[in-house]
């Protein structure tokens, strides 16, 4: 089972073998997770969401065009799972603000620091509150270091839109994480 | 170039987007730019602070067990689920394609030559289903009772998850809104009504004849009702609005029926626009809102007859939509009857006289009468979207779920009765948009 190609899997899955189905699981759970966590933010959403994209894909498996590539085609349905889950769930109340608030109060620890949990932590909250529309280019972006092409191939959407969207989401991020960027700008942790 | 673009372009240089002129263009810029060079090295770190948070999570570990807890049954009981009368019906129309092709036998030219008086002729009975059904006498059916309604208990496919469709009854009648009267018995004076004047459904009037566009080149074979000439036709959907990739949902006609509002999304924005429906009009920002006030409208159009809620056949279903005819002389049910013989689009009069099913295709949320009551437009529950011409007595199926368009709403004829139009999303990304189909 794990030597087979993902389209031979899929075809098995249609015959009625339901490990095939779960060797694809095995394959792309960490993908599928990744993306919802950072999508999220939120352990028990983000299982929530990787359990929905399986259980869609499972169920629209049977429209899978055996003369393509399966990955970039779940990947397709995973975004819009996603992007659909994004949609419905209300925003959260509370403010980023707090947040850099009590990163940018830690002025006396070392520099260093801003490398830490806690700038990750800030960066993340940051983008779960970007709108839907740019904060799924953004993670396709930079998680799964996908070219502008693809995002326009996962997400339907012409490449200039991609391109308008990213910029105007970290042109967003930019603001919300203006003195975590001021201090690593200062401090030159930036590796470009 | 100008700052703007250039303050766009560094983050595509960061991303290696940009081609060798295009980089060049832009650090040429930045040498002479001071503010844009500053914003550079902000870009810089943006992108450095986003490429060290967004790394891979590790899952849960007991993760992939939680995922094949929820995948419902094992595939080849899934295969045997949907290998009833939906898979059934598909393979039917397949091969009616097929039927089509081989009589042609060209493929450059697939139109669909053969005259529906053949296919009836081949596929069905000769009858011909009059659904004028004022003027059928009254002795044939007064309201329904149907024998047998356990199928919809023990149908498998109610467990699977995707047949979550929830009980659609959008105009039920205020008085009989009771919800505690479901299940229970009905009083015994109606009870004894109706045993008395219950006869069967209607005895099987033929059935209409399908009609699946050729794939290729979308014709369909119209037969006219006034002659035994058939007319070609064209059914394709095409977009409502050319060469837009934005979002667009929830089209609206207006009062005045010229034109058709909806709501677009403007790179994240939700504005509501309009076009109007004349060939060549432009679409443009609306300046009234009609969307959001038709939302609570829905498709009410009248109180519906007691009797019809208190038929088994339609309190057993697993959903339904009702809608009254243009001139309130007929009512349509498209019912979803999980799968048993009550699945399909059902016609009656106001009193329950000839009730009668006039497909065995529906069981979709949508429902929609033409202006002059001669056609019908539903959906069945896999989302196919099909339209019954009435006095023609022939049954077109206009979109076909598998080839990718589903969530069909908002489904309207423009006021000549000679268009369709409906919301619709691309199943491969979710997006949704709108959608006009000719069907004169």
């Amino acid at each position: 089972m794990n030597r087979l190609q993902d389209e031979e899997l899929v075809v098995l899955c249609l015959q009625g073998k339901r490990e095939a189905f779960e060797e694809l699981v095995k394959r792309y759970e960490r993908q599928i997770y990744s993306l919802a966590y950072r999508l999220t933010n939120n352990y028990h959403d983000a299982v929530d969401l990787t359990q929905e994209v399986f259980l869609h894909l499972y169920q629209v498996l049977d429209k899978f065009d055996g003369d393509r590539k399966f990955f970039p085609w779940m990947y397709r349905i995973a975004t819009n799972v996603c992007y659909n889950a994004l949609k419905k769930k209300p925003k959260e109340a509370t403010s980023l603000d707090n947040v850099i608030e009590f990163v940018s109060d830690q002025d006396s620890q070392p520099e260093d620091k801003y490398e830490s949990k806690e700038i990750r932590e800030t960066v993340h909250k940051a983008i779960t509150e970007l709108p839907e529309n740019f904060r799924i280019p953004m993670v396709l972006r930079y998680l799964e270091d996908l070219s502008y092409k693809q995002i326009s191939a996962a997400m339907d959407l012409p490449v200039s839109t991609i391109e308008t969207r990213l910029y105007r989401g970290r042109i967003m991020l930019q603001k919300k994480l203006g003195r975590i960027l001021e201090r690593r700008a200062k401090s030159g942790v930036s590796r470009g | 170039m100008e700052c703007q673009e250039a303050r766009v372009k560094m983050f595509s240089y960061l991303d290696q987007e940009l081609s060798a002129t295009e980089e060049e263009a832009l650090f040429d810029h930045l040498s002479l730019c001071h503010e844009c060079s500053l914003e550079f090295s902000t870009a810089t770190e943006t992108h450095s602070l986003l490429k060290d948070a967004l790394v891979p999570a590790e899952p849960p570990h007991d993760l992939m067990e939680r995922i094949m807890a929820r995948i419902p049954i094992p595939c080849e009981e899934k295969e045997e689920n949907t290998a009833g009368f939906g898979l059934r019906l598909k393979e039917f129309l397949l091969d009616l394609g097929g039927r089509w092709k081989n009589a042609l036998g060209s493929r450059q030219f697939r139109t669909a030559v053969v005259t529906l008086g053949l296919f009836a002729l081949v596929v069905y009975s000769t009858d011909v289903f009059d659904l004028q059904l004022t003027q059928k006498p009254d002795t044939n059916v007064a309201h329904v009772e149907p024998k047998d309604t356990e199928v919809t208990d023990s149908e498998p496919a109610d467990q699977v998850p995707t047949q979550e469709n929830p009980i659609i009854a959008p105009q039920l009648p205020e008085e009989n809104n009771d919800p505690n009267t479901e299940g229970e018995e009905s009083p015994g004076e109606d009870i004894s009504k109706e045993q008395e004047n219950s006869p069967d459904i209607a005895p099987e009037v033929g059935k209409p004849t399908k009609v699946v566009p050729d794939r290729d080149t979308n014709i369909v074979e119209l037969p006219q009702a006034a002659s035994a000439e058939t007319k070609e036709e064209t059914i394709k959907i095409v977009p409502l609005i050319e060469n837009n990739s934005q979002r667009m949902s929830h089209p609206v006609l207006s009062q005045d029926g010229r034109f058709v509002h909806y709501l677009y999304d403007n790179a994240g924005v939700e504005e509501e626009w309009e076009i109007e429906l004349k060939p060549g009009a432009q679409p443009q920002k609306a300046q009234i809102s009609l969307v959001s006030e038709a939302a609570g409208n829905g498709k009410a159009q009248g109180t519906l007859p007691p009797w019809l809620n208190e038929m088994e056949m339609i309190k057993d279903a697993k959903s339904k939509v009702v809608a009254w005819s243009p001139d309130m002389k007929q009512i349509a049910v498209n019912l979803d009857a999980a799968g048993s013989e009550y699945d399909g689009l059902w016609i009656t009069q106001p009193d329950g006289a000839a009730m009668a099913q006039a497909t065995q295709e529906g069981g979709g949320n949508d429902l929609v009468w033409s202006p002059n009551r001669m056609k019908i437009a539903f959906t069945d529950a896999s989302e196919n979207l099909y339209v019954l011409y009435i006095r023609e007595n022939v049954l077109i199926q206009v979109s076909d779920s598998s080839e990718g368009l589903v969530n069909l709403n908002h489904l309207f004829w423009t006021p000549d009765g000679q268009e369709l139009i409906f919301e619709g999303q691309n199943e491969a990304d979710g997006q949704k948009s709108i959608y006009r189909v000719a069907l004169p």
